[in-house]
């Protein structure tokens, strides 16, 4: 479990909302949280590094919004049990 | 090419818990990386980490030339006002020495594991590692210099409270076009030739000061070398754009629907009034913490734990007399109350509630609180925030 504000946050932002759970995928080497309505923002470096050794042996994240504004969105990403 | 010189450290907080891979150069980096300009960045890491720098350079992107070294260096703070502990600063002895020759423009932030050596036309020069720009052995053609109030004293070799003439003599000493001297919740008063101007802070809900001044420095460096404004106007933006940062701690910066307000710049100390419990070891360290933080902000501090001391429990009858009439003339004198509410001791309660009556400004910290226990204090205006660092700021504003 792992709690991070997102960064390089993107215009789809506007339209979530707390508790929304998002996909945690990868793309070109970098981390990425997304959801129905699009990208929302980045994992940060320093979180990447353990994440990308799981998603790439195949395991999936969700991510969970906990805080979000206008200017910030902190979730809490889990992985996902089948 | 834009020139950022910086360190690159990962930065661990206890309270409230995070680690992040920045440093003043990425930092620096990641704020300018939506402004439309190609960046070339200059940093050291260890072989370790350097697949971590290689992502933060393509989330943000920007182009960089990493140079190796044994450890990469980390900064260990307990809460973000707190003195951080350096980890890997011996393992990376001696210092390496970095020389660019390009006579392009860089924002150059000072490093602890390097020295960089350039010669530059616009420079904004931020120490960080207590070393002048002559030290370095650099040269500009045109030099901006921003630091803070601590390293001010520092390279201009004085301890004088006047910032004026501390300012003054930097631009002399170094021989800088401009001097910004950053000064936390005050704001920052900028140099430039024989003018002088104060610069405000802006409120924010919540602070994040961890890497804030390096934000204001990147901004600067922007305004200043690429889109040619004054060193005033760039450094109001600066302000403003770093209260963003501080209040979400996201890069690149993502400005507020609604504008942020300037904080009226304070012409006095402030007086405080420290309210909270201090039966228990862990009481007192946090009072003694909240203390440290607010004297280091500039405000005089009362707090009864350090000014009244700890009531005698076999001779409660006796000193309690004494000590109320010490607290509440306390009260009496503050300007504001910075009150710990987790535990909602009873001395605490009282101490606000004639605080309120007195129409002074009350600062509650609060957390593990349930909500409907806040609702006098919500409905009689107090500020109100579970952050250690928030709670010095807002009292201090």
């Amino acid at each position: 479990m792992l709690n991070v504000d997102l960064q390089k946050l993107q215009p789809s932002l506007k339209n979530y909302k707390i508790n929304d759970i998002l996909d945690v995928k990868f793309n070109e080497d970098l981390i990425y949280v997304t959801g129905e309505y699009g990208l929302c923002g980045y994992i940060p470096a320093a979180q990447e590094a353990k994440i990308f050794k799981c998603l790439e042996k195949g395991k999936l994240f969700i991510a969970k919004i906990i805080s979000i504004t206008d200017i910030s969105c902190r979730v809490r990403i889990t992985p996902l049990i089948h | 090419m834009f020139n950022i010189i910086g360190g690159s450290y990962f930065e661990n907080c206890k309270e409230p818990n995070r680690r992040d891979f920045f440093g003043s150069g990425i930092r620096g980096a990641a704020v300018l990386s939506n402004k439309g300009i190609d960046i070339l960045f200059y940093s050291c890491v260890s072989e370790k980490h350097i697949s971590t720098a290689k992502y933060s350079s393509k989330l943000f992107g920007y182009n960089y030339k990493y140079l190796l070294v044994p450890e990469t260096i980390e900064f260990d703070y307990y809460h973000p006002l707190s003195k951080p502990f350096i980890i890997n600063y011996d393992k990376n002895k001696p210092i390496n020495e970095i020389i660019i020759d390009n006579e392009s423009d860089f924002l150059y932030y000072g490093m602890l594991e390097a020295n960089a050596k350039i010669n530059g036309n616009y420079v904004v020069y931020d120490p960080q590692n207590h070393r002048s720009f002559k030290d370095t052995g650099s040269t500009a053609k045109h030099l901006a210099i921003i630091l803070n109030k601590k390293e001010a004293h520092l390279l201009a070799k004085t301890n004088s409270k006047d910032l004026r003439r501390v300012g003054n003599k930097l631009l002399e000493s170094e021989n800088a076009e401009v001097v910004v001297i950053k000064n936390g919740s005050s704001g920052a008063l900028v140099f430039h030739g024989d003018n002088i101007q104060e610069i405000p802070v802006f409120r924010t809900d919540r602070v994040w000061p961890i890497g804030s001044g390096d934000v204001f420095t990147a901004i600067f460096s922007w305004q200043w070398i690429i889109e040619k404004k004054n060193p005033f106007e760039s450094a109001l933006y600066s302000s403003m754009q770093t209260a963003c940062f501080c209040q979400s701690n996201i890069l690149p910066i993502v400005e507020p629907l609604v504008s942020l307000k300037p904080i009226e710049i304070k012409k006095s100390v402030k007086r405080v009034y420290l309210a909270g419990p201090f039966y228990t070891l862990s009481e007192r360290w946090l009072i003694n913490q909240l203390r440290n933080s607010l004297i280091d902000f500039g405000n005089k501090v009362f707090s009864p734990l350090h000014d009244v001391g700890i009531i005698d429990p076999s001779d409660i009858y006796t000193e309690s007399k004494d000590i109320s009439e010490k607290d509440l003339a306390g009260l009496d004198k503050c300007d504001v109350v910075l009150a710990v509410f987790s535990g909602m001791d009873a001395g605490t309660l009282f101490e606000i509630g004639y605080a309120i009556s007195k129409n002074k400004k009350v600062v509650i910290l609060s957390e593990n609180v349930n909500n409907n226990d806040l609702t006098m204090f919500i409905g009689t205006g107090c500020e109100i925030t579970d952050d250690f660092t928030t709670a010095i700021y807002k009292t201090s504003w």
